[in-house]
């Protein structure tokens, strides 16, 4: 009878499952150490104790593997394979002095225990990872990998172990999941359930996606592998000896060297006594305890690190930071985000590089208000004036890409034949999407573009010069100033390219105005330490927040919730921006309280602004030639939508008591409201820090009414748009 | 897992070759595999350079009192396994007979390793008993070697006639030639009469059959499956032919 799920299929003519076979090929090594290799080298003078070495493994090929191989010389076959990469990556001069202070070291155990060669080979790694390094974060990596050259002879080799593959492996080297892989690693995780291989396709989409797997290092990795046998020739232990090459483009680099032990099952005793003599060779400096894998030793031997580059806003700031100091801080971090997120949108990788693009667009908006006091007002008007074209540029294409990543969710409140009429919109989204990202790239080539972010640079180290000289205290303002012409002359000279640029088209007299009104205008809180600004500012977005989330009841109309949905936006921003003022614990609660409520928020706009989408594309579609059943499921879809609107609508005012809670109440005050708040505390000394304007009041609030949704934007921002940057807020926080 | 035994009731007709070389053909093919080596007399655990030994021996393992798991030895090749002999293993019946329902101990007794190996083969010792015939109600299927000789057709019969009076008719029996010996008049008589159908067997023989090579006896000097050492031997090249016969009895996919 047959015992246990397995269904024979391991048995299958096909050899096997792709797991057995790379589980097989890839065993997950049971300790690692990095090698010293002057340590090694040391040892590897010492000729006698290599020679020892060599004579003793030869005779062991010849009592145990030779005869197994028919009589092929194993070690030489190896060097003949190993060839391609000798001579730059390592020696056998560092393999053969590891494996004689391990003999030395082995030689002490009863019954006796040798370490006899088994195989080389060498394997070509390709690893990728997204663009913000999800796999690594994740906990390991992904590569294709291929064997290199001819393998070895080997009689341990079997069937269709040779791949390629690809690999996830953990940070520990274990496999995790792989698949049988020719051709380049996939794109996105869709590539690889297309290839027919679901789960780790599925695997991987919770992982990575949207975003594009890109090539993060590639490597030549070489094994010399090596066996612990007892008396009776019985493998004990596996060693593998592993080192190998990269590239930086040009030269080849070598990767050091280091040591891997796998267990033999059942065996765990001499597998202990093996790692007890590795830590000794530890405390005797030849080896070192534990090592990362492959890929991290690669991206080290390149001087780089794994993890990918964040996206994620988080600057550091000082509660007595001069407030315009703090700005360009700020400003700067996002506008580092806007050039390293440039490229990848541009290209349209993935739909996440505009994203974060769009996002350090909307909260450089932002900034520009609510750090206002702190910046010069000509360089506020310009710099609205310019990044709200930008975010309206960058609009359409994100509608579209909501839309396209929404595909999967629209299909599964369908009933599934009903589903699969929804394919003739998923093409016409796609053309919708490439026309608006041919836009945009079109967009982001102009000179306009090219002179928002060489005037903005120029723009920010201008405040950081103002905020510079500035103390707390009115005299030190005065030096403050004396010290602008020289920051404004070189901001000048180096917006002076760009302004060439931008008189090209027309507009070379708003930076001329912006460059100086630099020169000219002190920002009103030149003086201010950011925490009273900030108090200020977030006091003020959280009354607002409070205020007109209590004035909705069930028959307020949508548009007040869509209101309070950017209210609450804007205090987000507040709280992020000044989250490293007040304690982060206090921070993240309040922005962990706030976002309930802003993802009911948006989910309410996004299913409003759908269901209105819908209906205009049913409408353009239907002035083509469309399946009427794809209209009908449009239909069916929009009624979905509309249903958990409802739903959504229903669900707010939980979401809002929650936040209106009594002890989150507290803790706004606490840190914020007024002097007495605690960052508002660090301002009362100040010049200005006592200047708390009453919040709240109408006029204030007018004032203060340029929001995103006004400056000429309000097609992207408003309730006319899916949520597109709070998209994200599902998935890992606004960023 | 599927189970299959390497069983006659004759000794020295190639048990243990069948069990090492079908477990090494299957291992090649990408199985995973355990070989549990029932024989006190530990050739298939010496085959495998396995010592012969299991900590609480035949009483642990059938009392339940082992963890299996932890008795399991890697052999050199990583995802073929052995469960070991040991010389406690001449009193399994002993210790069966003393269990409630014998089957069923040895059931429980691989349920821990299912999960872990598509493929237990085991090998057990000749004759009939109380440890064979709970092999024959645990095995997908019975291997039986059989040499083409008047004596060991005759075993056929017996174990026949023993099933069918025991109620045992479920378990697939495959016999197949074993140590075929061209050189000699009988065996090439038998061999061609069986295969041809010409001879009436109370079981259907697998089409391949063993030839006897020296590559089989050096097993034991090289103590490695015949596909490690001589793999474009003829030996290795029957095994794998019969592996592939033995996949599909199975039912494998």
């Amino acid at each position: 009878m047959t015992i246990g799920t397995a269904d024979g299929s391991g048995l299958g003519p096909a050899a096997g499952s792709d797991a057995q076979r790379w589980s097989r090929a890839f065993p997950g090594p049971t300790a690692r150490y990095g090698i010293v290799v002057e340590a090694a080298a040391e040892v590897g003078v010492d000729a006698a104790m290599e020679a020892e070495a060599r004579e003793a493994t030869r005779a062991e090929v010849g009592a145990k593997i030779a005869p197994a191989t028919g009589s092929v010389p194993v070690a030489v076959a190896g060097v003949d394979a190993v060839g391609g990469v000798a001579g730059v990556a390592g020696d056998d001069g560092v393999v053969n002095a590891v494996i004689a202070r391990l003999r030395h070291a082995f030689a002490d155990h009863a019954p006796p225990l040798v370490i006899v060669p088994a195989d080389r080979e060498v394997l070509r790694w390709q690893f990728v990872d997204t663009f913000d390094g999800r796999i690594h974060r994740a906990g390991g990596t992904l590569a294709v990998v291929a064997r290199a050259g001819r393998r070895a002879a080997s009689s341990a080799g079997a069937d269709g172990e040779d791949g390629p593959w690809l690999l996830w492996q953990g940070h520990d080297g274990q496999i995790v999941d792989g698949v049988a892989w020719a051709g380049p690693p996939p794109a996105f995780a869709g590539d690889v359930a297309a290839a027919g291989h679901d789960a780790l396709g599925d695997r991987l989409a919770a992982r990575i996606a949207p975003r594009r797997l890109l090539p993060l290092v590639s490597a030549t990795c070489r094994t010399a592998r090596f066996h612990v046998v007892d008396g009776e020739g019985k493998t004990v232990v596996r060693l593998g000896v592993r080192d190998g090459t990269t590239s930086n483009g040009g030269a080849r680099i070598a990767i050091a060297p280091w040591l891997e032990l796998f267990a033999v099952r059942g065996y765990d005793a001499t597998h202990a006594m093996a790692t007890s003599a590795c830590d000794r060779l530890v405390d005797e400096g030849a080896l070192i305890d534990g090592s990362p894998g492959l890929a991290v030793r690669a991206l080290a031997a390149l001087g780089r690190k794994p993890g990918g580059v964040s996206t994620k806003f988080d600057v550091p700031l000082e509660p007595d930071m001069p407030a315009p100091i703090a700005a360009a801080a700020i400003f700067k971090a996002l506008r580092k985000t806007i050039r390293t997120t440039l490229p990848g949108t541009k290209a349209d990788l993935d739909p996440e590089f505009l994203h974060d693009f769009r996002v350090a667009v909307r909260r450089t908006r932002a900034g520009l208000t609510l750090l206002r006091d702190a910046l010069p007002a000509p360089v506020i008007t310009h710099f609205k004036t310019e990044f709200g074209w930008l975010g309206a540029a960058t609009g359409p294409t994100r509608d579209m890409d909501v839309y396209l990543d929404g595909m999967a969710a629209y299909r599964a409140a369908l009933p599934p034949d009903v589903a699969a009429d929804l394919g003739p919109l998923e093409a016409y989204l796609h053309t919708r999407q490439a026309a608006a990202h041919d836009e945009l790239a079109a967009a982001l080539d102009t000179p306009r573009f090219a002179a928002l972010l060489t005037d903005w640079k120029a723009a920010l180290s201008a405040l950081k010069s103002t905020g510079r000289g500035a103390t707390p205290s009115g005299a030190a303002a005065l030096d403050a100033e004396g010290d602008q012409p020289s920051a404004a002359a070189r901001a000048a000279h180096d917006s002076g390219v760009a302004a060439g640029a931008v008189a090209a088209v027309g507009v070379v007299g708003v930076v001329d105005e912006a460059v100086e009104a630099v020169e000219v205008a002190a920002p009103p809180a030149a003086t201010t330490p950011i925490a009273a600004l900030a108090a200020r500012q977030t006091w003020r977005r959280y009354r607002r927040v409070l205020s007109d989330g209590r004035a909705i009841g069930a028959q307020t109309p949508v548009a007040s919730l869509h209101a309070l949905r950017i209210e609450a936006k804007k205090l987000r921003y507040a709280l992020e921006f000044f989250r490293r003022l007040v304690p982060i614990e206090a921070a993240d609660a309040l922005i962990g309280s706030l976002k309930g409520l802003q993802d009911n928020l948006g989910t309410l706009n996004d299913l409003g602004v759908q269901q209105g989408a819908m209906r205009a594309f049913a409408a353009d579609l239907a002035r083509r030639p469309t399946n009427s059943a794809t209209l009908l499921a449009m239909g069916w879809l929009t009624a979905e939508l509309h249903r958990r609107e409802q739903e959504c609508r229903r669900e707010f005012g939980d979401r809002f008591r929650a936040f209106d809670a009594k002890d989150n109440r507290q803790r706004y005050q606490r840190l914020f409201h007024g002097v007495g708040g605690q960052l508002g505390a660090v301002g009362a000394g100040g010049a200005v820090g006592d200047e708390v304007p009453a919040d709240g009041g109408p006029t204030d609030r007018r004032a203060t009414a340029d929001t995103p949704a006004s400056d000429g934007t309000s097609a992207s921002e408003g309730a006319s748009a899916p949520d597109r940057d709070g998209a994200a807020a599902g998935n890992g926080g606004g960023r | 897992m599927r189970i299959v035994a390497s069983y006659a009731i004759k000794g020295g007709v190639g048990k243990t070759a069948t069990a090492v070389n079908l477990a090494w053909e299957a291992w090649r093919g990408g199985a995973t595999v355990l070989v549990w080596d029932m024989d006190p007399q530990g050739a298939a655990s010496f085959y495998f350079r396995v010592a012969p030994e299991v900590a609480g021996g035949a009483k642990g393992l059938i009392k339940g009192a082992s963890d299996v798991a932890a008795l399991v030895r890697g052999s050199d090749f990583d995802g073929l396994d052995v469960l070991p002999a040991d010389f406690t293993y001449r009193h399994l019946d002993l210790y069966l007979d003393a269990a409630k329902r014998p089957t069923r101990r040895l059931v429980r007794l691989l349920a821990p390793l299912a999960e872990r190996y598509d493929l237990a083969i085991l090998d057990c010792a000749p004759g009939i008993s109380l440890v064979s015939e709970s092999v024959f109600a645990l095995a997908d299927a019975l291997l039986v070697p059989t040499i083409p000789t008047t004596l060991s057709l005759r075993t056929l019969d017996q174990l026949a006639v023993h099933l069918r009076l025991n109620d045992e008719g479920g378990v697939l029996v495959r016999p197949f030639l074993s140590l075929v010996d061209r050189r000699k008049a009988l065996h090439r008589a038998l061999a061609d009469a069986i295969l041809d159908g010409g001879l009436p067997t109370p079981f259907p023989f697998l089409r391949t059959a063993i030839p006897y090579l020296s590559a089989v006896e050096r097993m034991g000097v090289q103590r490695a499956p015949v596909g490690v050492f001589a793999p474009r031997d003829a030996a290795a090249a029957a095994y794998r032919a019969l592996w592939g016969e033995v996949r599909d009895v199975i039912g494998a996919r």
